[in-house]
């Protein structure tokens, strides 16, 4: 009997699948469609170099720009869409889509007198690709643009704190309806994913961290308060923790629910000077929920690199900084206790390992 | 009761495929999920958050130390600075001991331990200004430590080990041009470190079979990554500015046969026959991009490149998936 088999078996025995199993699709790993990504940008790369010196008029108008990448984007699509569609053709039209998207974007912020209204153009128009354009691959990289355009438009406008707890929040509300939203799966996931990157990006690259101090030369008043973007992941992975225990039928008023709260409220108090370490933390959770161990492995990423990133942010003192990882370190070992303390109660379980 | 991990895997893609396709009912998802073990019941949610709780917090308290030494903070004498980290060491060994490290909790005490020690020796080179390079920090740090990596029997404290070898091999190579002079100082420093990431994944791969600890893919990957990036680097060199780097190109072809063979046959891993396509990929667009531009015009070759990059990408991607479809059951 196959895996997949076994597992139809377990679920008709649960009553909760009858009849015969439908056949299987292929699959392709995660590593494979990376692939594809990277192979397609790098392509694209040079399909914009070729308009560029092929067609001088792309570089004098911005206009020209704009219609000639909606064109590419258009037949792209097409290319996307087919099914089945030849791999040549296929990773031909993420180039082509990839490289339509940059002359757009080039011709916009040509167009656009306002930065921060160009920037918000491009994050709605990716996002309106990711939902549109019907390739796992395509709508990730949209995803993901989107996030990163929306973080950006964000700081042009004043509002760079603003960026990790919206995307943390747009992050929490993809992968907390995975499951209730599982009919549209194909659409929902590599978007999902493509978020998550865009999370992981603004918040956990010494690039992105910087960005107030490189776009400066804007001009721009930041209105947004500071010490309200650091709470907003914090007030998220709560919000997250909320929703899972619900999701597992704990009454709030339980008591592993009023620890796992306590717990969650205490790390996030303690995090507060890194705000990074709580979205991080909560991409984690939600792959441990979900079981997905990709998402896990992005949201150990996340930390890592959020930690090595923070060293570098200007905001703050390495002396605030240390101070800020050591009680963040100390509150999660006390919480372990604490924990272990409480679970030590309940007879049927041995947690092993510890 | 005894805790088992969820399944993971392809199972959750399966699940969630038939969801999809309205074979699971909508309302009945989250159920069919927690029966088929890929989301995790109430003793797997305590085990991770244990263990969640455990590394994050010896790792924030390990990071923390770290930065308070690169703080400089001139509240405290240096011999106070001193105290605080030598008590950080003193008394995670000790917890390690009493702990014991065959627990996980005792593992993630020699976690704090090892960074407390490269901590020292950084506050050490701080406070004295010895005078020594990098390089020497790091192999200093990295010997130092080997003793209870070794006792550890534990894959991300070996993990964290080459990546400090690694440094001081890079470190090393960016003090000390040697007789060969600067110009050749990169293309050193990336043998090096392709030969020690390579010989690692061999010895890890090896040692993998006999011991279920190191028995952990992304730790070899990660390996293999490293090792991969170096030699493509030298394959890169070689190909874009030819002077006579023979070595490294024989050297590039037979680790691309290798890795082919290996992760084809003995050890089945798509993830290295990927890479090893990503590779090819580099090296050929940047073979491309410095040589059709001698015999064509900027338009031809750069719509030429594109296509031998798609071209490239979709054939590794049918590949891969012809791979993938032979393995499966």
């Amino acid at each position: 009997m196959t895996r997949e088999a076994a597992v139809w078996r377990t679920l008709a025995d649960a009553g909760i699948v009858s009849g015969e199993m439908p056949p299987s699709d292929a699959r392709t790993a995660w590593y494979v469609r990376a692939l594809l990504g990277f192979g397609g940008w790098l392509a694209a790369g040079f399909l914009i170099a070729f308009a560029f010196a092929a067609f001088a008029f792309v570089v004098a108008s911005p206009a020209a720009a704009v219609v000639l990448g909606l064109g590419m984007i258009a037949g792209a699509a097409k290319a996307l869409s087919a099914r089945p569609g030849s791999p040549f053709i296929v990773q031909m039209g993420l180039a082509t889509s990839f490289a339509g998207q940059a002359l757009f974007i080039f011709g916009i912020a040509e167009t656009i007198d306002r930065p921060t209204a160009a920037a918000f153009v491009v994050a709605i128009f990716e996002a309106a690709l990711a939902v549109l354009v019907r390739h796992t691959v395509h709508r990730f990289c949209c995803a993901a643009g989107a996030g990163l355009a929306l973080a950006i438009a964000l700081t042009l406008a004043g509002a760079h704190y603003l960026s990790v707890g919206l995307l943390a929040g747009m992050v929490a509300t993809a992968w907390l309806n995975e499951f209730a939203w599982a009919t549209s799966a194909s659409t929902v996931r590599p978007i999902a994913h493509g978020i998550t990157l865009a999370l992981v990006l603004v918040q956990g690259t010494w690039f992105m961290q910087l960005q107030p101090y490189q776009l400066a030369r804007f001009g721009t008043f930041e209105w947004f308060p500071r010490w309200l973007g650091s709470a907003l992941p914090a007030i998220v992975l709560i919000a997250v923790a909320v929703r899972l225990l619900r999701r597992g039928q704990r009454p709030l008023g339980d008591r592993d629910a009023i620890v796992t709260i306590g717990v969650t409220v205490a790390i996030g108090a303690a995090s507060f000077a890194a705000p990074g370490v709580a979205a991080a933390m909560m991409v984690l959770l939600l792959g441990f929920a979900n079981g997905n161990r990709i998402l896990m492995a992005i949201g150990v990423a996340a930390l890592l690199s959020y930690v090595s990133a923070y060293y570098y942010q200007l905001e703050t003192t390495l002396l605030v900084k240390s101070v800020a990882l050591g009680v963040t370190g100390f509150t999660l070992l006390l919480a372990r206790w604490t924990l272990a303390r409480w679970f030590l109660t309940d007879p049927e379980v041995e947690v092993s390992g510890t | 009761m005894h805790v088992t991990p969820p399944a993971f895997r392809t199972d959750r893609a399966v699940v969630l495929a038939w969801a999809e396709r309205g074979a699971i009912p909508n309302e009945r998802l989250v159920e069919a999920l927690a029966v088929a073990g890929i989301t995790p019941g109430a003793p797997q949610w305590r085990v991770f958050l244990d263990q969640f709780l455990l590394w994050c917090g010896a790792a924030f308290l390990g990071a923390g130390a770290i930065f308070f030494i690169a703080s400089n903070w001139t509240g405290l004498a240096r011999y106070q600075k001193f105290g605080l980290v030598e008590a950080a060491l003193v008394t995670s060994v000790i917890a390690a001991w009493g702990l014991g490290i065959d627990r996980v909790a005792g593992k993630a005490a020699l976690l704090v331990a090892s960074l407390a020690t490269g901590g020292l020796l950084a506050l050490f080179g701080q406070t004295y200004q010895t005078g020594a390079d990098t390089w020497e920090l790091f192999a200093t740090w990295g010997a130092l430590v080997l003793p209870w990596i070794l006792v550890a029997r534990f894959a991300p404290l070996w993990v964290l080990w080459i990546a400090i070898v690694n440094l001081a091999i890079a470190l090393y190579f960016r003090s000390s041009p040697f007789l060969l002079g600067i110009a050749m100082d990169p293309e050193r420093q990336a043998w090096a470190l392709f030969i020690f990431n390579t010989l690692a994944l061999a010895v890890w791969e090896l040692l993998a079979q006999h011991r279920e600890w190191l028995d952990e893919r992304w730790a070899v990957r990660l390996l293999a990554t490293a090792g991969g990036t170096a030699i493509t680097g030298l394959a890169v060199v070689a190909v874009a500015d030819w002077n006579g780097q023979i070595i490294a190109v024989i050297a590039y072809l037979a680790w691309l046969v290798v890795n082919h063979l290996v992760y084809r046959h003995i050890i089945v891993d798509l993830f290295m026959i990927a890479g090893t396509f990503l590779s090819v990929i580099v090296t050929v667009t940047v073979f491309l991009a410095t040589h059709v531009f001698e015999s064509s015009t900027a338009e031809a070759g750069f719509l030429l490149t594109a296509l031998a990059v798609i071209g490239i990408t979709a054939g590794a991607a049918a590949w891969l998936r012809r791979i993938a479809s032979e393995q499966q059951p």
